[in-house]
């Protein structure tokens, strides 16, 4: 395994290998055994709406059904995160790290060298699109007709799109100076690209869908029988990744290891000027007086595209969806005993209970991510020693943690305000008439959830490295996600589902304020955050 | 003096074969400590007990009399302390971390900084990630020196800083030296040790082996001299001189190899007698003298 750079690269995606193509597969199969004809059926009267989301071609059949749910939105755009972020970081990681210099000290050619490593994401895209298939295959047995065939073609074309996204993050990432601003950017143009696909589906003449890359990866849907695929557009998605590859390839083999490929020279007027200048600018800086201050100033702008973002699928949903899907998913729902058993106990009646199950079921999990993504700073920082020269200023460990964590809090408490407002705001524009006291009651109970993930990882923290913290912490989100998700199908006993932050958080939307899950997790949360300054008070600070 | 560091049989043990195990020593107000050892020896450990960033496993270690472990912040604000190794948020600029951590020290004299700048030619308008190895090591000496502590704890000060800044550290030293404040350093460089300071302690696999004043250290800092002769040489002219440890011969019988504990005067008288060509000497490292400290039976210097 360690023999070449390929074979190295290769060992290294092995986990998110299996991951991903584990996900999908499971997906795929547990998506047609759930495709009766009755679900088909009432999803097929529910698609025009949804037109936005992808195109209802055969919606009839289970294949197109299963084409339409899956493999126009979400699964592409889920599968093209890992190749994203891989790209960017494919050399520009090993840059920051600093382990280039090491490889390129070797007497490997630099364009070898990024070629093998492009090789190895081929084989583990490969690798994911045998195990969709794979998937794909068992759930179509479910069913009873077989399309081995299809399943890969299928496959394929979804790794075709997650290649290209993943060559033009490695492209993005020879001109950024960080691996996080090339994933950044290149899941921009993802969502861009989707977004254009869905303008072409809507608006008639339009022919921004053809700058899209989706569009291309949408004329191609094999695993429908009767649908004529084009095999130019497969190739275009290939030739967009070579020739993405190619510039790369290009730009690394000329530019400077650790640098971007161009980068603006700053016109020093003086060194001793500038030297003086900076001084007095970091003397007037507010955001360094305080360690709370220092980590909302560092937080900020990721905090400010997670509030924007989640501001943004408020009004999305309430503005634009609503209205229109309500009534169709009413029906279907009345229609369809699977459907209706997947929402038991929610009130869709209802324009409160419908915004409870479509908007308040996810966010609580959009903001306990956000949260997630804010206190792990904690564990890093301590793990790469950069909270040393801080810990050597007489500043007590208590005080340090607390301002940290009362920091992260305050960002914590924008997303159930900004939530709110967005909602009121939204319900205002299309006059959706809605109860606003369970608004405010559904926005600001998805605080103590936010809390406790906050405050287990300062509890974690002092025992547990980022990683581990970063794991049991996504893998418990997750699972809580799903306890309270499917709880009308799983039927686990009581106290395994009060495990649930979220099903804790219940539907407020039409039970209202619900003060004792509100109070407990709250006094949960600051029992854990006890326990953190405890364990953070007589730990050892240890260093990477 | 009155003792401003010390350490109560301190053991820190963690993981299979790093720690410390029993340091005791006491450093008194103004001198100038040394800490040598080889790397993994525990050097930082010590450090990083002391600035109460590990909790002993068994002992004490206190800082003015404060306890480092019970009483840290009171601790940390007689220290100026420069990590080994450390590591900052890496958007922020080398200006912007000096007044941070000024602010957490409750203030800093502004001119005092500067001039600190200035010495050190330290370009304070960079990003953290920007900065090379030596000027991390730059900053870490500014925020280390800006308070004017009474106490230095620097862990290797001198690494990564090319030799300029090298001298102008030592200039510095001096100075604090000059004003009664006290420096604990560490270091596995000898020279820069007999340079700067009075005392030395060092210590290798955890445990103190010695502490003694530099002067005593000298005399087991040993020569390797290297005598070229016009003709065949003998080993009998050498063998009993003082502070010799052993004479070897070259091949060619005209070059002698001796091993010199101390003053070289009588060597070189020697040598001069019989014509000698050539005499070369050079220090064996740090390391080579730890050698031959620990092993005895190679060396008669250890007996001694």
């Amino acid at each position: 395994m360690f023999r070449s750079i390929w074979s190295k690269s290769l060992r290294d995606f092995r986990v998110p290998i299996l991951g991903w193509g584990l996900l999908v597969g499971l997906l795929m199969a547990v998506d047609f055994a759930e495709s009766t004809p009755a679900v088909v059926a009432a999803f097929a009267s529910l698609a025009p709406g949804y037109r936005f989301l992808g195109d209802p071609y055969a919606i009839g059949t289970p294949e197109g059904f299963i084409t339409f749910r899956l493999l126009e939105s979400i699964v592409p755009i889920a599968l093209c995160i890992w190749p994203i972020l891989t790209g960017a970081r494919l050399v520009r990681g090993e840059e920051e790290r600093g382990t280039l210099d090491v490889l390129l000290a070797t007497p490997q050619p630099r364009v070898r060298l990024l070629l093998e490593k492009i090789g190895a994401l081929v084989i583990a895209l490969l690798l994911i699109a045998v195990l969709f298939a794979l998937g794909t295959v068992v759930g179509e047995a479910s069913i009873g007709h077989i399309d081995v065939g299809r399943a890969l073609l299928a496959g394929l074309n979804l790794i075709l799109l997650a290649f290209c996204f993943s060559m033009v993050a490695l492209l993005i990432s020879q001109f950024t100076i960080s691996r996080s601003v090339a994933a950044g950017w290149t899941s921009g143009l993802l969502l861009l690209s989707f977004l254009l696909d869905s303008i072409g589906r809507v608006v008639n003449g339009s022919w921004v869908q053809y700058l899209s890359p989706f569009y291309y990866y949408n004329l191609n849907r094999p695993l429908v029988p009767s649908f004529q695929g084009s095999s130019a557009a497969a190739l275009l998605l290939v030739g967009l990744s070579a020739l993405c590859a190619a510039i790369s390839l290009l730009i690394f083999a000329r530019r400077d290891s650790g640098s971007p490929a161009f980068s603006l020279q700053r016109t020093h007027p003086t060194g001793n000027h500038l030297a003086e200048r900076s001084l007095r600018q970091a003397e007037r800086d507010v955001s360094v007086r305080a360690i709370g201050l220092q980590a909302l100033s560092a937080q900020g702008w990721s905090a400010f595209w997670w509030l924007l973002g989640l501001v943004s699928v408020c009004l999305g949903y309430v503005v634009l969806l609503l209205p229109n899907a309500l009534e169709l998913f009413r029906q279907a729902l009345q229609k369809t005993p699977t459907l209706a058993k997947l929402f038991n106990g929610s009130d869709t009646g209802t324009n409160g209970g419908f915004v409870g199950t479509f908007v308040f079921a996810f966010l609580p999990v959009i903001v306990a991510i956000f949260a997630l993504t804010l206190a792990i700073t904690w564990a890093a920082d301590l793990e790469n020693g950069r909270l040393e020269l801080v810990l050597d200023t007489p500043r007590s460990r208590p005080r340090v943690m607390l301002e940290r964590f009362g920091a992260i809090c305050l960002l914590a408490l924008l997303a159930p305000i900004l939530t709110w407002l967005a909602i009121l705001v939204g319900t205002r524009i299309d006059n959706f008439s809605i109860d606003q006291g369970h608004v405010l009651a559904a926005s600001f109970s998805m605080l103590p959830p936010a809390l406790i993930i906050i405050g287990l990882v300062y509890a974690l923290a002092g025992r547990l490295r980022y990683g581990a913290v970063l794991g049991i912490l996504s893998a418990y989100i997750a699972l809580a996600f799903l306890t309270a998700f499917l709880k009308g199908v799983l039927q686990l006993p009581d106290w395994v589902m009060s495990l649930s932050i979220f099903y804790q958080y219940g539907n407020p939307m039409t039970a209202g304020m619900n003060w004792a899950a509100f109070l407990g997790m709250t006094g949960f949360a600051v029992v854990l955050l006890v326990i953190g300054l405890v364990q953070f008070r007589y730990a050892d600070v240890e260093r990477g | 003096m009155s003792t401003i560091i010390q350490t109560n049989r301190l053991t820190k043990s963690y993981g299979k074969s790093r720690g410390i195990i029993e340091v005791a020593f006491a450093i008194s107000e103004g001198e100038v400590f040394g800490y040598l050892g080889p790397n993994g020896a525990g050097k930082t450990t010590t450090m990083r007990v002391l600035m109460g960033l590990l909790r002993p496993s068994s002992g004490s270690a206190s800082i003015g009399g404060l306890d480092c472990w019970r009483q840290p912040t009171e601790v940390k604000k007689l220290v100026g302390y420069l990590p080994g190794e450390f590591n900052f948020d890496p958007g922020l600029r080398g200006a912007q971390i000096i007044e941070y951590l000024g602010h957490l020290r409750g203030g800093i004299d502004h001119a005092y900084v500067r001039s600190l700048i200035d010495r050190l030619g330290f370009d304070p308008s960079k990003r953290f990630r920007e900065y090379s190895r030596g000027n991390k090591q730059k900053l870490g000496l500014v925020q280390a020196f800006m308070h004017q502590p009474a106490v230095f704890i620097l862990d290797e000060p001198t690494s990564g800083l090319d030799p300029l800044n090298q001298q102008e550290f030592y200039k510095m030293v001096d100075e604090e030296h000059a004003e009664g404040r006290t420096i604990f350093l560490s270091s596995h460089i000898l020279p820069e040790v007999e340079h700067t300071c009075d005392r030395v302690a060092i210590i290798r696999e955890g445990r103190l082996v010695k502490i003694d004043h530099v002067s005593t250290l000298k005399d087991i800092h040993q020569h390797e001299v290297e005598i070229s002769f016009p003709g065949p040489a003998s080993i009998d002219w050498f063998k009993n001189v003082a502070g010799v440890a052993s004479v070897a011969e070259r091949a060619d019988e005209r070059i002698l190899q001796l091993n010199v504990q101390g003053a070289l005067t009588e060597i070189i008288r020697i040598a001069s007698d019989h014509q000698a060509t050539n005499f070369a000497t050079r220090e064996p490292s740090l390391e080579e003298i730890f050698l031959r400290f620990y092993e005895p039976e190679l060396s008669p210097i250890a007996r001694a």
